[in-house]
């Protein structure tokens, strides 16, 4: 299981923002840069750090980081 | 009855009292000048007058703080309500408006700010970051005015709503005509990107190509798509639609198919512009999602950026119930050039007929005019208002860009027997990602600055999603091993120092760069490499 500061930490990277910290309630309206170039980068980058895979469905359905971080929690039970 | 603006109106004119001092003349100074929507589709409306007296305000503030005509300031900002009067603003005090993209990196912030020896930028507190990371090497840079803090301020920075809450709103407005107005930078396929320089009389140019592309009427409501950072968000997203004094509409979230489709649905969206890529990611989603949402009131579809495949068209006439109309220019041309418009049949797959105004030809090698059918260069005959003027601090290249009397563009095409224009290609290394160009130099001089890359070739290759993806070729260096992790590792590096438009789609290992003697790389060799083709004449490559 991970927190919604492990994921803060992948956006930090994704977003290059060192202070960025997000809230499960976060869309991508709320982070600056964060459009559908940037969110492939993200998967992609959270794939990587935790060893999961994602597929094209569940990404369409992503609305919210708590979303993201159900998901990710969901694959990693 | 509002009053008609002729040529001469917008020929001797500044932009910035174009579209906004002269719309209050007209007697629309109570009209909805831009209707902006933030991500929680909260509504803002600025209307002409607010946009009039607000963008004197930028003036005045730019001649306090003693920045002269002719400086260059940029804006870095996402899509917000400030970015208007701010533009609009510089034009108005004479300087130079330059737009950087808000997902710019410090090296792509680096380079256009030196290059253009930037005096001031309009930013956010956090953007601002990202400039201070390279402000030593930014002498020239005066002021970096937050427009979202007025406090905690740091080296060269200032706050706008201090600033702006001293000045008057009352600005006499000089006529530029043939003065630099705006600067965009653009990416050849060598060297670092290159500052297109238009100038205030390119207004002709917009208000003409805007009334016989779009046909807009008095009471239209228009939505262009494009980030103003980009040629047409400057163009057609603030001054066309400002110049003839329309309201448009302007939306700061990102791209949901069913949003978008909601806003054109409940702000009756007569006009709306954008790129074969946000129709493509529509095309994505399951075609129930549209069913719902009535677009009768939309009269017009367009779209710039990168060819509209027939697919997508047939998509538009299908599901949207609408034709899509494309359209073609660039950077250097600054206002369209080419376009399917009413009431022309549309041909899917065809950028359309040139312009009225427009010379177009299509030549050969030798600079010869090619017949029907014939693939060759696709050139203008200089001299349309809004032709580029120069490139800043390059002016052989912006030369070599002028030959036989005609402005090379770059783009290889064929026109048809009925005059209609088709996209072949291009005759140099530059990538068209989803209608943004990207300079391979750019990505691979970066890439270079990676502790693991010990050399690098970047091409583009087809992709059904984007137009073309960035494909990076990379050698590693001796005892580094590519994995998943080093890959994103260098997807992250482009997208955070250059730009995430920039990113490679695609990484690809090998041994060995293909060079030719002079060390430049054989992008030839590597789309062979990437096609699985036959490379061809191999003879002045490098030797080990």
């Amino acid at each position: 299981m991970i927190n919604i500061e492990d994921l803060s930490e992948v956006f930090r990277v994704v977003f290059d923002d060192e202070e960025l910290s997000v809230t499960e309630e976060n869309t991508a309206n709320d982070i600056e840069g964060w459009d559908s170039m940037t969110h492939v980068l993200l998967l992609s980058a959270i794939e990587e750090k935790f060893g999961i895979e994602f597929n094209q469905k569940e990404v369409r359905k992503f609305q919210t980081v708590g979303d993201l971080l159900a998901s990710v929690n969901g694959k990693l039970r | 009855m509002v009053p008609k603006l002729s040529q001469d109106d917008y020929r001797k004119s500044n932009i910035g009292f174009v579209c906004s001092q002269l719309q209050v003349n007209r007697g629309l100074g109570g009209k909805i000048a831009v209707r902006f929507l933030d991500a929680e589709l909260k509504v803002t409306d600025l209307s002409y007058q607010d946009l009039n007296l607000r963008s004197n305000q930028v003036a005045n503030l730019l001649r306090s703080e003693g920045f002269e005509i002719g400086e260059k300031a940029f804006i870095f900002l996402p899509k917000c309500i400030e970015i208007y009067e701010i533009f609009l603003g510089i034009l108005k005090a004479g300087l130079v408006a330059g737009t950087l993209f808000s997902s710019f990196g410090p090296e792509a912030l680096l380079d256009r700010l030196s290059d253009s020896g930037a005096s001031v930028v309009f930013t956010k507190k956090k953007m601002a970051g990202k400039i201070m990371r390279v402000i030593d090497q930014l002498p020239n840079l005066r002021e970096i005015i937050l427009i979202d803090s007025d406090d905690n301020l740091e080296l060269r920075q200032k706050g706008y709503n201090q600033l702006l809450s001293k000045i008057p709103t009352d600005f006499s407005c000089s006529l530029f005509g043939q003065k630099p107005a705006i600067l965009h930078y653009t990416s050849g396929s060598t060297g670092k990107p290159k500052g297109v320089l238009h100038v205030h009389s390119a207004i002709q140019s917009h208000i003409s190509s805007f009334e016989e592309v779009f046909q807009p009427l008095d009471d239209d409501i228009y939505w262009c798509t494009a980030d103003p950072a980009w040629v047409t968000g400057t163009s057609y997203g603030i001054i066309a639609p400002l110049a003839r004094g329309i309201s448009q509409i302007q939306y700061a979230g990102v791209f949901d198919p069913s949003i978008w489709l909601s806003i054109i649905e409940r702000e009756k969206v007569d006009l709306f512009y954008t790129a074969p890529t946000v129709l493509r990611m529509m095309m994505q989603f399951e075609n129930e999602i549209y069913a719902g949402f009535d677009l009768s009131g939309l009269r017009h579809i367009y779209s710039i950026g990168e060819p509209l495949n027939p697919e997508i068209y047939k998509w538009g006439v299908q599901v949207l119930k609408h034709e899509i109309y494309d359209t073609w220019f660039q950077t250097e041309t600054g206002a369209i050039q080419i376009a399917n418009r009413p009431p022309f049949k549309i041909k899917p797959g065809s950028m359309g007929m040139p312009l009225s105004s427009v010379q177009m030809a299509i030549l050969d090698e030798g600079c010869n005019k090619l017949p029907t059918e014939n693939v060759g260069k696709l050139v203008l005959k200089p001299g349309w208002p809004s032709m580029f003027v120069g490139y800043l601090n390059q002016t052989d290249s912006y030369n070599s860009k002028f030959r036989c009397g005609y402005y090379h563009s770059g783009d290889l095409a064929a026109i048809d027997e009925d005059g209609y224009v088709w996209f072949k290609g291009r005759d140099d290394d530059v990538i068209n990602t989803s209608g943004h160009l990207v300079s391979p130099f750019e990505v691979e001089s970066s890439l270079l600055e990676m502790d693991e890359i010990a050399d690098v070739g970047v091409i583009g290759a087809p992709d059904p999603l984007v137009w073309e993806k960035v494909v990076a070729f990379v050698k590693l260096k001796p005892a580094v091993d590519m994995t998943s992790a080093l890959a994103l590792k260098i997807k992250l590096y482009i997208s955070n120092h250059v730009s995430p438009l920039a990113t490679p789609g695609e990484i690809i290992t090998v041994g060995k760069i293909p060079k030719n003697q002079s060390g430049k790389v054989m992008r030839r060799v590597l789309r062979s490499i990437y096609n699985g083709t036959d490379p061809g004449d191999m003879s002045t490559m490098e030797e080990e």
